[in-house]
């Protein structure tokens, strides 16, 4: 487990981990349930060797760790390009092979912003597809933009993702 | 009757604040009140006397020896910073409580009003601007509308999302449209039903609509970009989430950059953890 403070409940079958903002979380546990909720413009993003059985979640806040490198060095999970690194050496440090990774990413919502200044949500999923390209990785599924806000859940049995936004939650 | 004055009639009929509250407000806004009359009414409550000593030892607040005099605990604060604790110890227990009409968690609306009030500061802090006392609560209040609309009346803001996302038009105006009234206006008329200061209902009022507010517009501005922040970390959010409109004016007037929203959500998010609990205490207990 990697992370800050996490509420944990045990629900019939499975265990559930809740991933809090700048918080991150990796499981071997196929009994586990990773959720983060109040996806706003941040990005919640997980990755999953479904061989392994591996895989983990970062909800991250900002795009860019440059931005407070203090805070950066404490927390990677803060920031998108910090924070996804910090998963993918994650899981690859619990036995996850980099050629079975799948990452599916949620959020990046932005307000009704006709000046751009409020385009954190946008920036968050573009540093995202930059750090994935430069570790050779493709987005096998996601759900951004808009203005709503989302959960995202990583089951980690077999790696089902789902995404609640407004009351109904559909795979990803 | 319509809708919108079905609305009006309600707020008159809900539950008025507790009764030290009633007392204090009034009080606290009088220019002519002694601190002697003031710590002795307030000294009456010992949850307020208690939660005033936590406030004003606090390391925002913090002298080098310890305050353990109520009424010492008030010079340092502040007559303004007394009242807002008051308003928030009074407030709390409504707004704790589930919305379900907006699909907000018991709690949900209050985490969302308080990190509004912080985010209103920390905003202030990194534009180098002086929030007066009276900024934090207003950012505490500024939703309370949505209380009355999604609990009170039970509206169903289903309606509204949908009309919103239909139209692509702000949650705001979706209300309007649909109840004839929306959650700021809403949130105002309550305030001032409960006798708050006015610089505090015009915030509430118009912090979805900072441009048409006829009064100072400074603090107005800073909670409509502070709301705007919250609601980008997502804390809070019900279902109407980001679907607001930030006004490109108040933008332009505090020279809000995107460097500025980044900071502040930064430091807003540190400034949580340890606020947070300081709220956290229902009106009456320690």
């Amino acid at each position: 487990m990697v992370g800050g403070a996490e509420t944990i409940t045990h629900t019939e079958s499975l265990t559930r981990r809740v991933v809090g903002i700048s918080q991150m979380a990796v499981s071997t546990d196929p009994g586990e349930l990773l959720v983060t909720y109040s996806l706003g413009s941040c990005v919640g993003v997980t990755i999953y060797d479904p061989q392994a059985r591996v895989g983990g979640l970062v909800h991250c806040l900002l795009p860019l760790s440059r931005q407070e490198p203090e805070k950066a060095k404490k927390n990677p999970a803060m920031f998108t390009d910090s924070g996804v690194v910090a998963l993918i050496q994650g899981v690859l440090d619990a036995g996850a092979s980099r050629e079975n990774l799948h990452v599916k990413v949620a959020g990046g919502a932005s307000p009704l912003d006709t000046c751009g200044r409020f385009k954190i949500g946008e920036r968050n999923v573009t540093v995202l597809r930059k750090v994935l390209w430069k570790n050779d990785l493709m987005l096998a599924a996601e759900d951004v933009g808009g203005t709503q806000p989302r959960t995202l859940s990583l089951y980690m049995d077999r790696g089902r993702c789902t995404v609640r936004t407004a009351g109904q939650e559909v795979d990803l | 009757m319509n809708r919108r004055d079905q609305i009006v009639a309600t707020i008159e009929t809900i539950t008025a604040l507790p009764p030290v509250a009633v007392q204090m407000i009034p009080l606290l806004q009088n220019p002519d009140a002694s601190l002697k009359d003031i710590t002795q009414r307030l000294s009456h409550d010992p949850g307020l006397t208690a939660n005033t000593l936590r406030l004003a030892n606090c390391s925002m607040h913090a002298a080098r020896q310890p305050i353990v005099q109520v009424g010492d605990a008030i010079k340092r604060l502040g007559t303004r910073r007394v009242l807002g604790l008051i308003i928030g110890s009074s407030v709390a227990p409504i707004a704790r409580t589930r919305v379900k009409g907006y699909d907000l968690a018991e709690g949900e609306l209050w985490r969302h009003a308080v990190a509004v009030a912080i985010g209103t500061e920390e905003l202030a802090a990194v534009l180098g601007v002086c929030a007066p006392p009276h900024a934090f609560t207003a950012g505490l209040l500024a939703d309370i509308g949505k209380v009355v609309l999604g609990t009170f009346l039970a509206v169903d803001a289903q309606r509204i999302t949908t009309r919103a996302f239909d139209n692509g038009i702000p949650f705001d105006q979706a209300e309007r449209e649909v109840l004839g009234i929306d959650h700021a206006e809403v949130g105002a008329m309550l305030m001032a039903h409960w006798k708050l200061p006015a610089d505090i209902v015009d915030v509430v009022r118009w912090h979805h609509l900072p441009d048409q507010c006829a009064s100072d517009r400074s603090v107005v501005g800073l909670v409509h970009v502070a709301d705007h922040i919250c609601a980008l970390s997502g804390i809070g959010a019900g279902v109407d989430g980001l679907n607001y409109q930030p006004s490109r004016q108040v933008l332009e007037d505090l020279k809000v950059s995107t460097d500025t929203i980044e900071r502040t959500l930064c430091g807003l998010m540190e400034r949580l953890e340890h606020a947070e609990a300081l709220l956290a205490a229902p009106a009456g207990s320690a």
